[in-house]
């Protein structure tokens, strides 16, 4: 009897719990959509997404650069048409390569994607990309494939177990998460796809989706971290297709594209003013090899040399390899003769005069360094490392 | 077999459950790492075991998010905040210069729920009759709160002292920064 | 979040939480306090089988519930209540100010061997800044409560079920209701009573009015 019982009960939980699996097609959105019904997973994401973007407003981590702000959005408004007024941008401080656009209408630039894109094309293509996937409701989409899995998971996993094939638990695991990743896979070949022809729909270039990648994929390649490299996607549990995959995809649909020529030059003018800060961000992560790339991808317009050149030096001065520290000095010296030479230019040449015990040229430096930046909150520690170096007063 | 592995297990589950927040008396506190330090009263002390973000320990007056006072050695090629498979940390080197520090502990503290860290106010110290590093913080917590900090650093043998101080700048700040000079200056090695 | 396990962990132990008068020398004004009452931080989450998800429709309604019910059975009380603004623009410092009470709350249940203790955190304050509160809103004290539900689904209960049969273990049941109710004196900033209560559901009226009753017969607000 109770045995029947406990077999009725696992049924019924069985039928209970498989119709709560959701639908993962989802219709296109409409302009202004939101969720009256306030009991659907829908709105519940919906509040979870408001929330999320109250606290990232009150977190201090966006960009206030009225100017910077007002051409990304402006961006995004070329994108997205009639959706515009249902998106509002937040350019976050952070140098992971992302950007997204949550179902609420938080759309998020990282500034570790404004660095890497070297043109207004290629972040148009971004921008197109996750605009799909906000258009599409790709994210409620792939939140149902993903609670789908759980359930098939965990309810076929039971059964399993119940009917003394517990050891066959995982794999049933393993085909529902990777149905839930291939999903997710196919979605973002979708948003590359339509994302690319949104962008050259507004006038930009067809070949910028695959550059934006292939820039992307050099600098994974060359990271100094497993982790790192292996986020070249693909895979069976992967939410991302294999970058060059989705490179060879680009490349192919841009052939029958328009693509105009692209300006580096105005690109590269909107985010100068803080070029010398999402540097540090990247060179203080320590990914030596993956900085390099990116450093040395930036200096090949010619511009920006003093800024760029100074985060060369200190990559190879955290790198600390052999012959890297004369290599540094080499690079500081050179990035001295630009005109945006950040002063820091001369304390870092300051510092390895002063590790070789080479006193007076040490001293010269630091000198340097405080005439460059009079204010500098590590003043008193300059004019005592000074006085310690030449046992004179600065 | 069985019999001593249960019992292993059991020893490994007793010690694991032992270490708990502590209290700290007014007086010399002998740090985990090289130092002493001297506390003007009662703190509550985490010890390293129990801190899921940092090494070292650390102690507090209201909780680790209203005020807490880092005192940790760094050894060489150590790190401040706890190591995470795939993340590269921030790391300590032997012989590292005055700016190296700066940046160790400022990128260190960004990686545990701060950003926009900054040092100012840098300047070299007298410390246990060695020359240390004074510099102090604003940041920002997770949340959004403005924090400020305070740091002490002094190369000792092949380590790195650190007392770290850091709290909201709303109130709590204010509250502890002159008691916390007091425990800087108090830091003692002993007989070298 | 803690302190919510922390409150079900005690009231699974049959453990009361009562609150208690925490600063007891505090004097009480001449006249009755006047008492704003902020938005309810309240979250209810739905476990499925497929997932958690916090419900956007029970967490507005228990947030609806519990403030208007604060509201009114503190006016009952014979006090004068002021709804705090969600809607008006928050000056930076406001702003902070609430910020700071965000970790406060957390650390207000943490224990602090120096101090004593269960509940001997709970003299800690959101210090002077707090006086903003009461010019804005022309109160002398506020009161914050802060609400965490998860509720399990039958998918879930059978599933547990079905994994008790297989393997002879049935996990333990996920569904957690707790309730915080915090006054905060606007002049020194400091927490003057702090109570929590577990059970109830704040989605139903009924038990929400109960939830804020329990918490309001143990913190004395005056």
């Amino acid at each position: 009897m109770i045995r029947r019982l406990m077999t009725l009960g696992a049924a019924a939980g069985f039928a209970i719990s498989l119709s709560a699996c959701a639908s993962t097609n989802m219709e296109a959105r409409v302009v202004g959509d939101r969720p009256m019904d306030l009991s659907t997973t829908e709105a519940s994401l919906w509040y979870q997404t408001d929330q999320a973007e109250e606290r990232l407003r009150a977190s201090g981590r966006t960009v206030e650069d009225p100017a910077l702000n007002a051409f990304v959005h402006g961006l995004i408004c070329e994108i997205s048409g009639p959706f515009c007024a249902d998106l509002r941008l937040y350019v976050v401080d952070t140098p992971d390569f992302n950007a997204s656009m949550a179902p609420n209408g938080m759309a998020v630039v990282n500034t570790g994607l404004l660095i890497r894109a070297e043109t207004v094309d290629e972040l148009a293509f971004v921008l197109g990309h996750e605009f799909v996937h906000f258009e599409e409701n790709h994210f409620l989409e792939r939140h149902a494939a993903i609670r789908n899995a759980n359930i098939t998971s965990s309810i076929l996993g039971s059964a399993l177990a119940a009917a003394g094939g517990g050891a066959f638990t995982s794999l049933t695991s393993l085909a529902a998460y990777s149905g839930a990743a291939n999903f997710s896979q196919d979605q973002e070949s979708e948003a590359d796809s339509k994302g690319l022809d949104y962008a050259v729909a507004a006038g930009y270039s067809a070949t910028a989706g695959a550059e934006i990648w292939s820039h992307f994929l050099a600098e994974l390649s060359a990271s100094d971290l497993d982790a790192v490299r292996n986020r070249r996607g693909g895979g069976i549990l992967g939410t991302h297709p294999h970058i060059e995959r989705r490179i060879e995809d680009l490349t192919a649909q841009a052939e029958t594209l328009p693509s105009p020529e692209q300006d580096q030059a105005s690109y590269r003018a909107l985010i100068r003013p803080h070029l010398h800060t999402w540097l540090a961000d990247h060179v203080v992560r320590q990914d030596h090899g993956a900085t390099l790339v990116l450093i040395d991808r930036l200096s090949e317009q010619g511009t920006d040399l003093g800024v760029l050149l100074n985060a060369r030096g200190r990559v190879l001065v955290l790198r600390g390899d052999e012959g890297d520290t004369e290599e540094a000095l080499e690079t500081f010296q050179t990035a001295a003769t630009h005109d945006d030479a950040p002063a820091d230019v001369w304390r870092s040449m300051a510092e390895i005069h002063r590790q070789a015990g080479r006193h007076a040229d040490a001293a010269a430096a630091f000198q340097s360094y405080l005439d460059r930046a009079p204010d500098a909150r590590d003043r008193a520690l300059i004019e005592s490392l000074i006085i310690d170096l030449t046992g004179t007063s600065s | 077999m069985k019999q001593y592995l249960a019992l292993a297990l059991a020893a490994i589950s007793v010690s694991a459950c032992a270490v708990v927040p502590q209290t700290a008396p007014a007086g010399i506190l002998e740090t985990e790492g090289d130092f002493s330090v001297t506390l003007e009263r009662d703190w509550s002390r985490w010890p390293s075991q129990i801190n899921a973000d940092t090494t070292g320990e650390f102690i507090t007056q209201d909780g680790v998010l209203l005020n807490r006072v880092h005192l940790v050695s760094i050894p060489d090629e150590g790190s401040l905040v706890r190591p995470r498979r795939g993340v590269e940390m921030p790391i300590y080197s032997e012989g590292a210069s005055e700016f190296e520090v700066i940046e160790f502990v400022t990128s260190s503290l960004e990686m545990i729920g701060y950003h926009d860290v900054e040092a100012a106010d840098i300047r070299p110290v007298d410390l246990d009759d060695q020359r240390g590093l004074r510099f102090a913080l604003t940041g920002v917590w997770q949340n959004g709160l403005r924090v400020r900090g305070d740091v002490a650093t002094l190369p000792h043998d092949d380590q790195l002292d650190v007392v770290l101080f850091m709290a909201p700048e709303l109130h709590y700040y204010d509250a502890l920064s002159a008691e916390v000079d007091g425990i800087i200056a108090s830091i003692n090695h002993g007989a070298d | 979040m803690r302190r919510f396990f922390c409150a079900a962990l005690m009231g699974a132990l049959g453990m009361g939480v009562s609150g208690q008068a925490l600063a007891e020398d505090t004097e009480a004004p001449a006249d009755p306090a006047r008492y704003l009452i902020m938005e309810p931080n309240a979250q209810v989450i739905f476990i499925t089988t497929g997932g958690a998800e916090l419900r956007a429709d029970w967490t507005a309604a228990a947030t609806e519930n519990l403030w208007s019910h604060m509201d009114d059975q503190v006016g009952t009380a014979g006090y004068d209540t002021v709804l705090f603004d969600t809607e008006a623009e928050q000056d930076d410092a406001l702003e902070q100010l609430l910020l700071l009470y965000e970790l406060v709350a957390i650390s207000a249940d943490s224990v602090m061997p120096h101090k004593g203790g269960f509940r001997a955190n709970q003299e800690i304050t959101l210090g002077q800044t707090a006086s903003l509160l009461a010019e804005a809103y022309d109160v002398d004290r506020a009161i914050f409560v802060d609400h965490y539900s998860q509720i399990e689904s039958g998918g879930v209960f059978l599933t547990q079920v079905m994994i008790g049969t297989a393997t002879g273990y049935t996990p333990p049941s996920q569904n957690i209701r707790a309730t915080t109710g915090t006054v905060i004196d606007l002049e020194s900033g400091d927490i003057l009573e702090r109570n929590s209560v577990v059970m109830g559901d704040p989605r139903d009226l009924n038990e929400s009015a109960g939830i804020i009753s329990r918490i309001l017969r143990d913190l004395p607000l005056e």
